[in-house]
C-alpha cells in the first residue's frame, strides 16, 4: 500500500457525474493491533478481498456502495470513501496498540464529510454503515465515541455493527454499538465480508413485499 | 443432470448450470439451444404455480418479440399424475438471453458504465433507447400485462439499441378476468402512493406501471440521475424511495418542492416543451393521469427527429427547439470551439446560443407567481348589523280593583232595581213602552256591571293587541330579510364575476403564457442566427447581378454588331434609349420605331448569348461586400438579443404587476364573500327570530 497522503484527490462534480446511483457508505473500522498479527491479519486480508470480488460480481452494487477504511493501532485512514468499482484491497499488517475510540471518532468524521459531499451534489443516499471489527479493548478513552455511534444511530445518520474476534473484550462493544455486537466464529472473516457484500447487495435488489430482512448472519457468528 | 416433465408430459434434462440468484438456478437444457431452465429453489406454492401456468398459457408472438417470455412449466417425473393441473411447478422453461450480447439498462444510461458497455453511444443512442424501451411498455400494457416490478435490471438492452424485458415470470398477468400480482417491488422505481406497501397480492394499475416507464425515461435522457435526487434545501440527504414518498421531484418547473437539480446535470429546459410536460405530469404529486408509453413514443419519435448537432462541438446533440444544454452545462469548454465556416474570415461573431442562455438564466431567475389558491374566507365575519324593529308595548293586562268590583256589584244592583220599577211601573198601568225602556236599561245594567265578564272583556282586548302587534313585528322582521335576500342575489351576481375576473388574472397562468412567447422568441432568435450564411449568400449574389449588369454596359449597340443591323436601325435604337446590351428589354424595345418583331427577338438572343458568355468568379468579390452583409446580419442580432435582454427587467416588473393585480382581484372576491356573509348570516338571526 502506498502512502495514502499522495493519493489521487477525486473532482467530485465530474466522479458524481460519471456514475449518478445514489450512494451507500460502508465504513469499515478494523483493528491491526499486534494481537491480529499471524493468521487473523491474513484471514482478514483474504476477507477483504472476498469482499471485493462479491461485490464486484453485482454491476449496480459496485455503483452504489463506497467503501473507506480506517484501520487502528494507530488510527490510519486506508483509504478515503472509493466506489467499489475502484476499491483495491490492501494487505494490512498488524501492529501498536487499540485507539478504539479515536478510530471511532476519526471514521465517523470521515463519513460526515462524504455525506456533505453527496448531499451537495445532489445524488440519493441510503442509510450507511459502520463495521467495527476488533480483538481486544480500547487502549483509549472510548466513551464520547460511544456516545456519538448512539446519537448518530438515533438520528438513523448510520448502522453500527461491531464484530469482536476472539479476546475481543464484548463488554465494552455492547456498550459502543446499540446493536447487539456479534462475536466472530473462529476467523471465518471471508465469511463475514461475503455475508456483509449480499447483504449491500440487497441495496440494488427488487424487494419481495412480505418479510424483507437482512440474512441472518450464522455461518459466522457465533450466536 | 436432472429430469423434469414438462406440461405435456415430455422430458426436460437440464444441463450445466448457468449462474444463480435470490429464486434459484438457471441451467442450460439438453437438446434444446436457445432455451434455459430456471429451477426454483422451492417449489412453488400452488397459487403461485397456478400464476406459472397462466403465465405460459397468455404467451403471444407480440410478448415474445419484446421478452424473454416462459415457454413452459416444469414438473417432477415423481408425480407424473399432477403435472397437467394442481401439482406443483418446480421450475420454467425460456428462451436464453445472451448477457454478451445484452445488459441491464443502467450500464447504458450510467456514463461511467456506458464507457465501457457502449463506447460509441451517444444521446441519440440513449433517445432511440429510450423509445425502444416505451415501444416495449406499450405492447405489454396493449396485452393487459404489467411489469409491476418495474427497474433497470428488468430491462436488457442490445447493442443496436433494441430492448428486451427479463423477468416475466414476476409481471402482473391478466388472464381472462383473473389478474396475478406481482410480487416484488423496486423501491427507488415505486410511485408515491405503494411506498411502504407490501406488494405479496397487492394488484397494480397500468398507472403505477407509468410511473416507472417514466423512471426509465428519465434514466435515460438524463444519463442515470433520478428525478427525486436533487439538492434539498433543508440540507437532508433522502435514500430515492423516501424522496418519492415526499413527492420531491428535484427537476419541476411547477411544483415548488425545496429541492433543485443536482450540479452538473441536464434540466427540463434542455428537451422540447412536449416532454417536459410529461416529466412533469408523470412526477407530479396528483398522481393520477400519467403518461402512456403511446405517449412517450411519439414526444421521443419526434426528438430523434428533430435532434441537431451543436455548431460549436459535435459531440453535443440537442433538439432543435432548444439552444444546446451541453453547452450551458459545461461553460468551461463551450468557447474553445468557435464556429468555422468556410467563409472568408471575420471580426468577432456573437454566439447567439451562449447569450440567450445567459439571457435565460436572468429569466429564469424571476420568482415564479405561486399557484391560485382557492379562496376562502378564513374568518367568519360578524353578522351585519341591522335595525331590529322594536315590537310595540301592548299595556299589560291588569285584574279588576277591589273598588272596581264593588262598582260592578252596585252596577248589578241598580239594574236589579230597574227591572223591579219597570215591573211597578207595567202593574201601575202606565205604557208598555216606558216599563220596557226602563227593563232594558236594567238588563244592560246587569249584564255589563258583572265583574267576571268585565275582565273576560279586557282580556280579550290585550290578547287581541298583544296579537297584532306581533304580526307587526314579524312582518317587519320578514320584509327586512326579503331586503337582504334580493342583496345577497345582487352580491352573488357580482361574486361570480369577481371569481371569474380572479381566475383571469392569473398571475401563474400570465407567466406560463408568457413563458412560453418568449421560448418561441428564442426560437426564432436561434433561426436568425442561423440564417448569416443565406445573408452572405445574397450579398454574394447581389454582387455577381451587379457584375453582369456592368458586363452588360460593355457590349454597345453599334452599327454592324449583328447581321442587317445598320445605322439607321442603331440610330432609331439609340434615340430609343438602348444604347448597351444592358438597355435590351423587351419593354423598352417595344417602344422603339422602326423594329420588327424579328429584330426584336434578335436582339433579345444577342443579349441572352452575352450573359452565357459571362462567367462569375465568387472570390472576387470584394471582401467589404461579405462584411458588410455579416455586419448587417449581426447587428440585427444584436437588435434581436437586445430587445431579448430587456426582457429580464420587463418579465420582472410584469410579475410583480400581475402578482398585484391577482391580488386585487383576490380581494375583490373576498370582500364580496364577506358581505354575502354577512348578510347570510343576518339573515339566519332574522329567521330565528321569526320563530
Amino acid at each position: 500500500m502506498t502512502d495514502p497522503a499522495f493519493s489521487q484527490i477525486p473532482f467530485a462534480l465530474a466522479e458524481f457525474a460519471d456514475n449518478p446511483e445514489p450512494r451507500c457508505p460502508v465504513l469499515l473500522l478494523v483493528d491491526t493491533s499486534g494481537s491480529m498479527s499471524g493468521a487473523a491479519i491474513a484471514e482478514l486480508n483474504e476477507g477483504l478481498q472476498a469482499f471485493r470480488r462479491e461485490l464486484g460480481a453485482d454491476d449496480l452494487a459496485m455503483k452504489r456502495c463506497e467503501i473507506a477504511l480506517v484501520t487502528f493501532g494507530p488510527v490510519k485512514t486506508v483509504s478515503e470513501f472509493t466506489s467499489a468499482e475502484h476499491f483495491v484491497p490492501p494487505t494490512l499488517q498488524a501492529a501498536g496498540n487499540t485507539p478504539m475510540g479515536a478510530a471511532i471518532t476519526h471514521g465517523l468524521g470521515l463519513l460526515r464529510q462524504r455525506k456533505e459531499l453527496i448531499r451537495q451534489n445532489g445524488i440519493g443516499m441510503y442509510r450507511p454503515w459502520v463495521f467495527l471489527i476488533t480483538d481486544g479493548a480500547p487502549t483509549d478513552a472510548w466513551q464520547a465515541a460511544a456516545e456519538a455511534v448512539r446519537r448518530g444511530e438515533e438520528a438513523r445518520s448510520f448502522a453500527f455493527f461491531a464484530v469482536g474476534v476472539k479476546g475481543a473484550d464484548m463488554g465494552i462493544l455492547s456498550q459502543l454499538s446499540v446493536r447487539e455486537p456479534l462475536r466472530l466464529d473462529g476467523l471465518k472473516f471471508r465469511e463475514m465480508f461475503v455475508w456483509l457484500s449480499a447483504s449491500l447487495r440487497a441495496v440494488s435488489q427488487s424487494t419481495p413485499g412480505d418479510a424483507v430482512s437482512l440474512a441472518s448472519p450464522k455461518g459466522w457468528a457465533e450466536l | 443432470m436432472t429430469r423434469y416433465l414438462d406440461a405435456g408430459g415430455r422430458s426436460v434434462v437440464t444441463a450445466r448450470p448457468l449462474g444463480s440468484g435470490g429464486e434459484g438456478t438457471v441451467y442450460a437444457l439438453e437438446n434444446q439451444p436457445g432455451m434455459v431452465a430456471k429451477v426454483y429453489s422451492r417449489p412453488l406454492q400452488p397459487q403461485d404455480s397456478e400464476k406459472m401456468r397462466r403465465v405460459v398459457q397468455v404467451r403471444s408472438p407480440r410478448l415474445d418479440a419484446i421478452s424473454a417470455w416462459p415457454r413452459g412449466t416444469l414438473h417432477d417425473p415423481a408425480h407424473a399424475d399432477g403435472v397437467g393441473s394442481g401439482g406443483s411447478v418446480l421450475g420454467v422453461v425460456m428462451p436464453f438471453v445472451d448477457f454478451s450480447q445484452a445488459t441491464e439498462l443502467h450500464n447504458l444510461y450510467g456514463p461511467s458504465s456506458r464507457r465501457k458497455h457502449f463506447p460509441l453511444a451517444d444521446w441519440r443512442f440513449l433517445v432511440h433507447v429510450a423509445r425502444n424501451v416505451a415501444r416495449a411498455f406499450a405492447e405489454l400494457h396493449a396485452e393487459g400485462h404489467l411489469m409491476g416490478d418495474v427497474s433497470s435490471r428488468n430491462i436488457l438492452v442490445t447493442q443496436q439499441g433494441t430492448v428486451r424485458f427479463v423477468d416475466a415470470d414476476s409481471f402482473q398477468i391478466r388472464a381472462g378476468e383473473q389478474v396475478y400480482p406481482c410480487p416484488v417491488g423496486t423501491a427507488e422505481c415505486t410511485p408515491p402512493e405503494l411506498q411502504g406497501q407490501r406488494f405479496g397480492t397487492l394488484v397494480r394499475t397500468p398507472n403505477h406501471d407509468r410511473f416507472g416507464l417514466a423512471l426509465m425515461m428519465f434514466y435515460l435522457l438524463f444519463e442515470g440521475r433520478h428525478p427525486y435526487a436533487g439538492v434539498h434545501a433543508d440540507g437532508a440527504v433522502l435514500a430515492p424511495a423516501e424522496a418519492i414518498a415526499r413527492h420531491k421531484f428535484a427537476y419541476s418547473r411547477e411544483v415548488q418542492s425545496g429541492v433543485r437539480p443536482p450540479p452538473g446535470t441536464l434540466t427540463l429546459e434542455a428537451l422540447p416543451q412536449v416532454l417536459r410536460t410529461l416529466f412533469e405530469r408523470a412526477f407530479s404529486p396528483t398522481i393520477q393521469g400519467r403518461p402512456t408509453a403511446q405517449e412517450w413514443e411519439t414526444a421521443l419519435a419526434h426528438l430523434s427527429e428533430t435532434l441537431v448537432r451543436c455548431q460549436r462541438s459535435p459531440q453535443h446533440l440537442h433538439s432543435e427547439e432548444v439552444a444546446c444544454p451541453w453547452c450551458a452545462l459545461f461553460p468551461a469548454t463551450s468557447g474553445a470551439a468557435t464556429a468555422k465556416t468556410h467563409l472568408p474570415g471575420s471580426a468577432r461573431l456573437l454566439d447567439a446560443d451562449a447569450e440567450m442562455n445567459r439571457i435565460w438564466i436572468g429569466l429564469r431567475g424571476v420568482p415564479i407567481p405561486p399557484a391560485q389558491r382557492p379562496l376562502t374566507l378564513q374568518v367568519r365575519p360578524l353578522p351585519q348589523p341591522v335595525a331590529l324593529p322594536v315590537m310595540p308595548v301592548v299595556p299589560p293586562f291588569v285584574a279588576l280593583t277591589r273598588a272596581q268590583r264593588l262598582a260592578g256589584w252596585g252596577r248589578q244592583l241598580w239594574g236589579v232595581g230597574l227591572l223591579v220599577a219597570a215591573l211597578l211601573l207595567k202593574m201601575e198601568g202606565l205604557p208598555v213602552l216606558l216599563s220596557l225602556v226602563v227593563a232594558f236599561f236594567g238588563w244592560l245594567s246587569i249584564r255589563a256591571g258583572h265583574p267576571k265578564r268585565r275582565e273576560r272583556d279586557l282580556r280579550r282586548r290585550y290578547e287581541r293587541e298583544q296579537i297584532s302587534a306581533v304580526r307587526t313585528h314579524q312582518r317587519q322582521l320578514q320584509q327586512m330579510a326579503r331586503t337582504l335576500e334580493q342583496e345577497v342575489v345582487g352580491l352573488q351576481r357580482q361574486l361570480t364575476q369577481a371569481q371569474q375576473m380572479y381566475q383571469v388574472s392569473s398571475a401563474l397562468a400570465r407567466y406560463r403564457a408568457e413563458f412560453e412567447r418568449l421560448e418561441r422568441r428564442r426560437q426564432e432568435v436561434s433561426r436568425i442566427a442561423r440564417q448569416e450564411r443565406f445573408r452572405i449568400e445574397e450579398a454574394i449574389r447581389s454582387h455577381q447581378q451587379h457584375s453582369l449588369e456592368v458586363y452588360l454596359s460593355l457590349h454597345a449597340v453599334q452599327p454592324g454588331m449583328l447581321p442587317g443591323f445598320g445605322s439607321a436601325l442603331v440610330a432609331s435604337l439609340h434615340s430609343g434609349g438602348v444604347h448597351t446590351a444592358l438597355e435590351v428589354e423587351l419593354a423598352r424595345l417595344r417602344r422603339v420605331h422602326g423594329i420588327g418583331p424579328k429584330r426584336t427577338q434578335e436582339l433579345l438572343w444577342w443579349r441572352k448569348t452575352l450573359e452565357q458568355f459571362f462567367s462569375f468568379d465568387p472570390s472576387q468579390v470584394p471582401v467589404q461586400v461579405i462584411e458588410a452583409a455579416r455586419q448587417a446580419h449581426q447587428q440585427e442580432l444584436q437588435e434581436q438579443l437586445r430587445v431579448l435582454e430587456a426582457e429580464v427587467p420587463g418579465l420582472h416588473h410584469r410579475v410583480q404587476a400581475w402578482i398585484a393585480a391577482e391580488q386585487h382581484a383576490a380581494e375583490d372576491v373576498l370582500s364580496l364573500m364577506r358581505e354575502v356573509e354577512q348578510r347570510q348570516q343576518a339573515i339566519v338571526l332574522l329567521r330565528s327570530r321569526l320563530q
